[in-house]
């Protein structure tokens, strides 16, 4: 059972199969600014793409509305220390070693953390480096990330290969910054 | 009654989706995955088609091939599969290809941002060929202990004089972190795997571990010192029968009478190719 997918029938597969490679593409290439479903709250979309049954949720309390239908969805519910997806709003990336990162033998048993934010553009930008960044380099600005989030993501880099996956959305957009991938501020002035 | 796509049933696909994003998330390390069961037997790609149809959609140009060749047995079925079960169109050109499932070789033609490369695997753990216990070598690529590795490839060499090196599924290693089976490809295709701009998935189905390299990955057929890493090119002169191809990995076709050999592209695609542009020049 997945949220709100009651109402869409068997079309679901072929929307689950798009969504799913739109988000295939955002967290192979991290930075890049992917729509997963046109018109459709992308941190829904993962979650229904991504989630079900056998998946422990941590939602933030601001989701109330997707964190019920997961309830009523059986989709059972987890505090941060101990889930496998969360679902929070940006501001709350001032901490994110709150969250499983896994284990040097079970590196993939750590949480993939979707994050609201206010824009995926406008922001500060930041240089990516790592894997999946290829030689045109990439910057990316979010905007709305906490003051104490790329500290939180050097400890993060830190820690890998465990650590968690982050996936940003604003509106129907997303991009992705696997735990690989390394953050700079873009000192454009300074060149 | 259950509708199906692409054969699996999507709470499995989920589940390979899954793996598949941890898969990238740490490039190179094998994920724990259980495998669906596909209606072929294990060693004919089941690890392969399960990712694939995890992945394919309506919308897909699907491209598969068995040692280069997209006329084997093995690749016809698997294509006739998908072409049935996802009624998805098909293609041998590798420029039109959205998804490439393959087994034993990479494209040899180049790759694009956005394609997706599945590689059939059978032996996913490069650390099986010298340490008997699986739980041992999980413990060494928890600790990025490799030492044995090297010490088995390249120290033997130094004492004999010989090269114990394989010339197929030569390991190789991740951003520096994980030691990676890159499928038994000749040892030439290692540096085809290397800073890809496409995405490459690695399905073992009976060892149930999924693994991938994420585009723009830096790969490295592992070396030592004053001892470089041989990528087994020929040095016997020979060349294609039918495109007379001198670089490209080419098979042995058959024994002549007198003794010589004679050899055929493996890459049947970049063969025909040569031919055409032959045929036009
Ligand atoms: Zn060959
Ligand atoms: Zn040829």
């Amino acid at each position: 059972m997945k949220i709100e997918i009651d109402q869409r029938g068997a079309d679901r597969i072929h929307e689950d199969q798009r969504a799913f490679r739109r988000l295939l593409e955002a967290f192979s290439y991290p930075g890049k600014v992917v729509v997963l479903a046109e018109g459709q709250a992308a941190h829904a979309v993962v979650l229904s793409t991504l989630a079900d049954t056998t998946t422990p949720l941590w939602i933030d309390e601001s989701f109330a509305d997707i964190r019920d239908r997961a309830v009523a969805a059986r989709w059972p519910m987890a505090d941060r220390a101990s889930c496998t997806f969360a679902l929070c709003r940006g501001e709350m990336l001032d901490r994110i070693d709150v969250f499983p990162k896994g284990t040097p033998a079970d590196p993939h048993l750590s949480a993939t953390v979707i994050a609201e934010v206010t824009g995926l553009s406008g922001g500060a930008a930041l240089n990516l480096s790592g894997p999946g960044i290829g030689p045109g380099a990439r910057t990316f600005a979010p905007l709305g990330l906490p003051a104490a989030f790329l500290a939180q993501w050097t400890c993060n880099n830190a820690a890998y290969p465990l650590g968690i996956d982050l996936i940003l959305t604003a509106g129907d957009r997303c991009a992705c910054l696997p735990r690989s991938v390394r953050l700079e501020i873009s000192d454009v002035r300074s060149r | 009654m259950t509708e199906t796509f692409a054969y699996l049933d999507e709470d499995s696909k989920r589940s390979v989706r899954r793996t598949i994003l941890k898969a990238l998330a740490v490039p190179g390390y094998q994920v724990p995955f259980i495998a669906p069961e596909m209606p072929i037997a294990y060693g004919w790609g089941v690890g392969g088609m399960v990712v694939t149809a995890s992945l394919i959609g309506e919308d897909d140009r699907l491209k598969v091939t068995d040692h280069g060749s997209d006329e084997t047995v093995n690749a016809v079925n698997i294509r006739a599969f998908f072409t049935r079960t996802a009624f998805v169109a098909t293609t041998t050109l590798t420029r039109e290809a959205t998804l490439i499932q393959v087994r034993q070789r990479v494209p040899e033609a180049m790759l694009a941002e956005g394609q997706v490369v599945v590689y059939q695997v059978p032996r996913p753990d490069p650390l099986r060929a010298f340490v008997s216990s699986a739980g041992e070598a999980a413990r060494m690529h928890a600790a990025a202990d490799y030492g044995r590795v090297y010490t088995r490839l390249f120290e033997e060499r130094t004492g004999s004089g010989s090269i114990a090196q394989p010339g197929y599924d030569y390991p190789a290693m991740v951003v520096g972190r994980y030691l990676m089976s890159p499928s038994p490809i000749p040892k030439r295709d290692n540096a085809r795997l290397d800073n890809s701009p496409a995405i490459q998935i690695f399905g073992a189905a009976r060892e149930r571990r999924l693994y991938a390299l994420p585009p723009y990955t830096r790969v490295e057929s592992i070396a030592f010192e004053d001892v470089p890493f041989d990528p087994g090119y020929p040095s016997d002169g020979r060349r294609c029968v039918i495109c007379g191809c001198t670089t490209s990995h080419l098979d042995h076709l058959l024994l002549k009478d007198d003794g010589t050999s004679e050899w055929v592209c493996s890459d049947t695609e970049c063969c025909a190719e040569r031919m055409e542009e032959a045929a036009s020049a």
